[in-house]
């Protein structure tokens, strides 16, 4: 890890300990906005840390951002870090300096969002909605990506024009349908996305943000299934003196393991590249590792963990979350599967070795 | 005794990406050539020619000092050496446990006459070695063998049986563990590596046919088989310790989720271009595991380079590779079936019925799932 990493996560470790903490979790699932635990983020500067220096930001590699999201993740952050870093970056790419506050960001350019620019007399409009957009009730501004006219656009929102209709996911985290109904469209904000920079793009990144966010849970996961059995007796000893329960352990450090291993590299590939491919392949992976690993801690736990008491679902039910946004392991799978299949079978160990 | 498990990128860089197409290009050349035929031999094919050929180029002892005639090369480039062998499938297995750890057993352990004789012609690709580790009644529990050296006037007598000793019947030598000393209070004590030569007087060499009817293993047994002393290797007293260093290079190579990859090659081409969304899953799948477990074992190789043991990390490899490799003809069987009957079809389920005649095998050599298990949760801190 380079030195300016390994600061960050220092960073990144110290905040999260200090204000986001099993209370907060708790609070945040009833609604509340973790007020304290935002303001030492926007303090740290680590929100907009992906904007580029000349707007505002740190200029962070990709890979630096996942490393600090990774410790968003061990401590089930719920706040919208991923998507008020990942504004910021696309702010940057346009030229802007991200808005303030906390922002949502929306992909708008799936085919089951209604979602479309219009004119209305001299101005632009935008109508339908946009499902599943995280902690959008909280954001000062709604980051919108969306394809109008052959063309990908960043579009801005002030929170005051649209309408927010609440849900949430399975870990209580807000997940809100955001509704546009004629919202007004300010001519200066909305830009044109160069080519290069796309919905797919867009998606890929967000993927490696969830990558990023499960790997740090799934480390927890090992850590405090590993602490558990070897306080918890029974027989007479700790737990984790038998071999049933060493080799379940055991199975669960090798999901950890890859879950690392793949974050890692992803990371590493996004900072060179586009990494289309490696997020699928980093999604599919780490996803498929979140459900397995949930299984063998909860397991190993016993009852306790499934009680609401317990910390481990604050991990366990984001990583059931997580998992399913921005590619489940299904349709990460498919994506990868297509790829290697139209390249074919001569091409597949060149494809596999373009290491670097 | 960590939780902290990390798999941290490692950068290969372009001289050795350039090391791997130079591999490359030289393995189908030789295969165009008509050095061997046949698909995804790797470790398991018998070819003293092949050998001879990677030894010439110099590939064989790569990461070994040049004064023994070693490549003086990096964990890296071996790791990417070893991944174009197993990709192309090119008969490497008559060098294959010289190469990968009898060579690194007399780097550690061996005098400088036993470097200086043993190594030069394992490097040319000319000498093979076997493990003799396993007996009949110690599979897992490798500290409860029984074979015993005695010592006698110039070295040691080994009395005892050696089973699923791979290639015993056309090797070299073979690398004995044996008892100097009875079993006592520290169970791990007591016991030594003698160097074998197979033509010795006093070993009888079974064969022990697999389930896919092959002849690969045997039993070896020692009847008062003399070895001399310079033959004795590293310490008397000294083998557990060894051992496990031993097979510790052993666990975290790329031969542990690449051994049948020509399987996954092989679906790939039948399935063609356009697969339907079921089937794009499971190939996706298949490829997304294996690039992980290529990211993994890479990073292993990255912390042999700096001088680490990897342990725990080893195993963790050795442990998702090989259950990855067990599935991976259960993949392909999924995959079959949507896949319409044709000539291309039937090819590839015979080498599909090889793949499942060949799979019990991984979890089990070189180290059990379960004990692999043992080896991990003490990396946890749990024994």
């Amino acid at each position: 890890m380079s030195g300016a990493r390994e600061l960050l996560v220092q960073t990144a470790e110290s905040l999260f300990e200090s204000y986001c903490d099993r209370a907060t979790l708790d609070r945040s699932e009833t609604g509340e906005w973790p007020q304290e635990l935002w303001a030492a983020i926007e303090e740290s500067g680590l929100q907009d840390a992906l904007a580029s220096e000349e707007h505002g930001g740190a200029g962070i590699s990709f890979g630096d951002a996942m490393s600090v999201l990774r410790v968003a993740g061990r401590y089930a952050a719920p706040v919208g870090l991923a998507e008020s870093l990942l504004a910021g970056w696309l702010c940057s790419v346009v030229d802007r300096k991200p808005p303030d506050g906390p922002i949502a960001l929306l992909l708008a350019t799936r085919k089951d969002d209604p979602f479309s620019l219009r004119q209305e007399g001299d101005s632009v409009v935008a109508q339908g909605h946009v499902g599943e957009v995280p902690f959008a009730r909280f954001a000062r501004n709604l980051v919108c990506i969306t394809e109008e006219a052959d063309a990908v656009w960043l579009v801005v929102f002030a929170a005051d024009v649209v309408r927010i209709e609440e849900s949430a996911n399975l870990a209580g985290d807000a997940r809100d349908t955001v509704h546009f109904d004629s919202a007004p469209v300010e001519p200066t904000s909305m830009v044109r996305l160069p080519a290069g920079v796309g919905s797919e793009l867009v998606r890929a990144r967000w993927a490696l943000t969830r990558v990023a966010m499960m790997s740090g849970a799934l480390e927890y996961l090992l850590s405090t299934s590993v602490e558990y059995a070897r306080k918890r007796i029974q027989f007479g000893r700790p737990i984790g003196r038998f071999q049933a329960i060493q080799q379940q352990l055991a199975v669960l450090a090798g999901e950890v393991a890859a879950a690392n291993a793949a974050c890692g590299a992803a990371g590493e590939a996004a900072d060179e590249g586009d990494a289309i491919l490696e997020s699928a392949i980093a999604k599919a992976r780490v996803g498929e590792a979140a459900g397995l690993a949930t299984r063998v801690a909860h397991q190993v736990h016993g009852a306790i963990g499934f009680t609401h008491e317990h910390d481990l679902h604050t991990r366990s039910r984001r990583l059931w979350a997580w998992r399913d946004e921005m590619g489940s392991e299904g349709e990460s799978c498919a994506i990868v599967g297509r790829r290697f299949c139209a390249a074919g079978a001569d091409a597949l160990w060149a494809e596999l070795t373009r290491d670097r | 005794m960590s939780t902290n498990l990390n798999f941290p990128p490692v950068r290969v860089g372009p001289e050795v990406q350039s090391f791997r197409l130079e591999v490359r290009e030289f393995l189908a050349q030789e295969k165009a050539a008509g050095t061997w035929e046949g698909e995804g031999q790797s470790w398991g094919g018998y070819s003293p020619a092949t050998s001879r050929a990677l030894g010439k180029r110099g590939w064989i002892g790569l990461t070994w000092p040049t004064e023994y005639g070693g490549g003086g090369r990096s964990y890296l480039e071996r790791y990417v050496y070893t991944e174009e062998i197993l990709a192309a499938g090119a008969p490497a297995g008559a060098h294959w446990v010289a190469d990968r750890q009898s060579g690194p057993l007399f780097l550690r352990f061996g005098t400088d006459e036993q470097k200086a004789k043993y190594l030069p012609p394992i490097i040319r690709g000319e000498s093979y070695f076997s493990i003799g580790m396993s007996e009949p009644d110690s599979g897992s529990d490798l500290a409860s063998i029984r074979s015993r050296a005695e010592r006698c006037s110039g070295g040691w007598k080994l009395t005892g049986t050696k089973i699923w000793t791979s290639g015993a019947h056309r090797n070299h030598y073979m690398i004995a563990l044996c008892r100097n000393e009875p079993a006592g209070a520290e169970r791990h004590a007591g016991m030594s590596q003698f160097l074998v030569d197979l033509q010795s007087d006093g070993l009888d060499i079974k064969p022990i046919r697999n389930l896919a009817g092959k002849d690969g293993f045997n039993e070896v047994v020692m009847d008062g088989v003399f070895v001399p002393d310079d033959r004795v290797i590293g310490q008397i007293g000294n083998g557990w310790q060894q051992v496990t260093s031993e097979l510790a290079y052993e666990r975290a190579g790329p031969e542990r989720f690449l051994t049948n990859f020509h399987l996954l090659v092989a679906l790939l081409d039948v399935v063609g271009s356009e697969p339907s969304p079921g089937v794009a899953r499971e190939v996706g799948r298949a490829i997304a595991h294996l690039w992980t477990l290529r990211k993994m074992s890479i990073s292993v190789a990255g912390m042999l380079s700096e001088g680490v043991l990897p342990n725990t990390e080893g195993s963790l490899v050795k442990d998702l590779g090989t259950h990855f490799q067990q599935e991976l003809p259960d993949i392909a069987r999924r995959v079959l079936e949507s896949i319409p009957r044709s000539e291309k079809r039937k090819a590839f389920r015979e080498l599909l019925d090889q793949g499942i005649l060949s799979a019990p095998a991984y979890t089990i050599q070189g180290g059990t799932t379960e004990i692999l298990r043992g080896i991990i949760a003490r990396g946890l801190g749990l024994r």
